[in-house]
């Protein structure tokens, strides 16, 4: 006969038997010791799990937030940021939080790093500040209030509260600094230069080789090099077209992930997968994905939900399926979702070379981070990406179309 | 006049781990736990209810949490044995009214204080969200052991965590 903590053990593992729990009813009931400790022990198992998400996140999957609570958790913030001075206050308080993630996330110290072209996180600062990254990233969060922060690689968009004027955030690259009063937009870090979008607010971008410093308001954009000739100036975002297309007759230009091969008697001018992080198993072991993608820290193309996607793939095995994912941003430069469709090769019929084409609304793309994510009215794709999960699978890529 | 947005947000994060494991005691899985945690929220700061008082809130955020947890064990068609709703509401009423924060802040140096294997314990279980035959296996020990361990370790935090709000 198992002792009442016990049952509760057991109860609370999800393994009590019918009749054990039956029991327990009846212990909490008549027993206010067993209902102590019942509260007790639920309420130390959320806090180690939290402390362990605090350490590492720890799912692998793509966590399952949905929409209504990630409006949820932005609406708490943004009305948290007025208010709770005593969060900021606690010494026990953590930097940052990682709210929802997908795919290769570590959070290590103070160090967030982001793996994989498809991976990505949301982070909650204290001031309830909320950083997405996309794809491979690395930012360091220092200061009191985690809002001193360096941008080693990659992309993030920052939909930042109100910043106090004397200890305002500021996200350095190694490029270039940005200093935010409250605002919307994305920074992208790339070998030798930053570039600044700016959806809503504004934000003071300071090019570190020389100094200069530019002013760039919503809607505006500026581009931070080591060259320090070349004008610092604050720029309208160039309208996107709403329909694009990419084919591989050349090599692809800068942006692209995936080896180049020139047209052959099989098929056209393509790109080949090459190995990428596809997300880390809890012992830190990496799980590799087959990619082709690419990202554009300043938009591919605008979308809507009827907007049409087309793809021309080939996988050596057929038996082997690949996934098709596009990240998109709303027009204000906020993270509105990953949205991804799998292939499976059976699904679409082969030519002789065993080239197969999908081509179907973006409507028809499932939201997969955050789990149910609804497409904007009118969004921003800011990465195509296709993948397979085998060695086998060799896939290649012909065409990506947004007709 | 009913509490501002403000009041609602910092009352209901105040006492966020105790209305999680409103939602937890009858999931016993987190993260929908805290989706329901985060359900609530809107519902609250959505304005289709009013409060009045910090306690009204709480109270209704804990029914709310166990509402929809059991509509989420519903929707899983009776594969889980769960608590009678009126043995939940019983424990749900008797949670304290202050704020969360000293007993979490207490809750966490009693954690740093525990053994190494203990505290492995606790991290397969909860944080890993292990089975207890697996973490048997894992540290070599028998599954009553890992029972029986488990719950001393609740009842020793317990104690331990009044210890320190009492000093």
């Amino acid at each position: 006969m198992s002792s009442p903590d016990d049952l509760i053990v057991r109860y609370l593992e999800g393994r009590a038997t019918a009749d054990e729990v039956a029991t327990l009813n009846d212990v909490l009931k008549q027993d206010g010791d067993a209902r102590a400790v019942f509260r007790a022990a639920s309420f130390q198992a959320l806090t180690v799990a939290d402390l362990g998400r605090a350490r590492a996140p720890r799912r692998e999957e793509p966590a399952r937030w949905n929409v209504r609570a990630l409006a949820a958790a932005a609406a708490i913030l943004l009305v948290v940021a007025g208010g709770l001075i005593w969060l900021l206050s606690n010494p026990d308080q953590e930097l940052v939080r990682v709210v929802r993630q997908t795919g290769a996330v570590t959070l290590s110290g103070s160090t967030l790093t982001v793996e994989g072209a498809n991976s990505g996180a949301e982070v909650l600062l204290t001031d309830g500040s909320i950083l997405t990254l996309a794809g491979d990233s690395e930012l360091a969060f220092a200061g009191k209030r985690g809002t001193d922060i360096t941008v080693r690689r990659g992309s993030v968009t920052v939909e930042a509260v109100a910043q106090p004027t004397e200890q305002p955030m500021i996200l350095r690259t190694p490029t270039a600094e940005a200093v935010v009063m409250g605002t919307c937009f994305t920074i992208s870090a790339q070998t030798g230069e930053t570039m600044v979008t700016v959806g809503s607010g504004k934000v003071r971008v300071r090019r570190l080789v020389d100094g200069a410093s530019a002013e760039v308001a919503e809607g505006q954009m500026a581009l931070a090099t080591l060259d320090a000739a070349a004008p610092l100036a604050s720029r309208a975002i160039p309208p996107l077209v709403s329909t694009w297309s990419q084919a591989f007759d050349a090599a692809p230009p800068a942006g692209w992930q995936g080896e180049w091969v020139a047209a052959d008697a099989t098929g056209p001018g393509r790109l080949k997968n090459v190995l990428d992080v596809s997300y880390r198993r809890k012992d830190g072991t990496v799980v590799p994905a087959y990619v082709v993608s690419v990202r554009k820290p300043s938009a591919i193309t605008t979308i809507r939900p009827d907007s049409l996607l087309g793809v021309k793939w080939r996988v050596r095995d057929p038996g082997i399926g690949a996934i098709l994912l596009i990240s998109v941003q709303h027009s204000d430069g906020r993270f509105a979702g990953n949205f991804q469709v799998d292939l499976k090769a059976g699904s679409f019929p082969a030519d002789a070379n065993g080239w197969r084409v999908f081509a179907a609304p973006v409507s028809t793309l499932d939201g997969r981070f955050p789990e149910g994510a609804k497409l904007p009215t009118v969004g921003r794709v800011m990465l195509v990406f296709m993948a397979c999960y085998s060695p086998k699978g060799e896939l290649e890529v012909a065409e990506v179309s947004f007709p | 006049m009913s509490l501002s947005q403000e009041v609602v947000v910092r009352t209901l994060l105040a006492a966020r781990t105790r209305i999680s494991a409103s939602a937890w005691m009858v999931t016993r899985d987190v993260q929908a736990a805290e989706d329901i945690f985060q359900n609530l929220s809107v519902k609250a700061l959505a304005g289709g209810t009013t409060f009045d008082m910090e306690a009204q809130l709480v109270s209704w955020a804990h029914i709310t949490a166990r509402h929809e947890a059991l509509n989420w064990i519903r929707d899983r068609k009776g594969r889980i044995v769960c608590l009678d709703e009126a043995v939940l509401n019983l424990v749900a009423q008797e949670w304290e009214e202050t704020p969360e924060g000293p007993r979490l802040k207490a809750l966490r140096g009693c954690l740093d204080g525990l053994p190494r294997d203990s505290r492995q314990m606790l991290d397969l279980r909860y944080s890993e969200e292990r089975p207890c035959e697996e973490i048997a296996k894992t540290l070599g020990l028998g599954l009553d052991a890992v029972y029986q361990r488990l719950s001393r370790l609740h009842r020793a935090l317990k104690q331990c965590t009044e210890q320190r709000l009492a000093t």
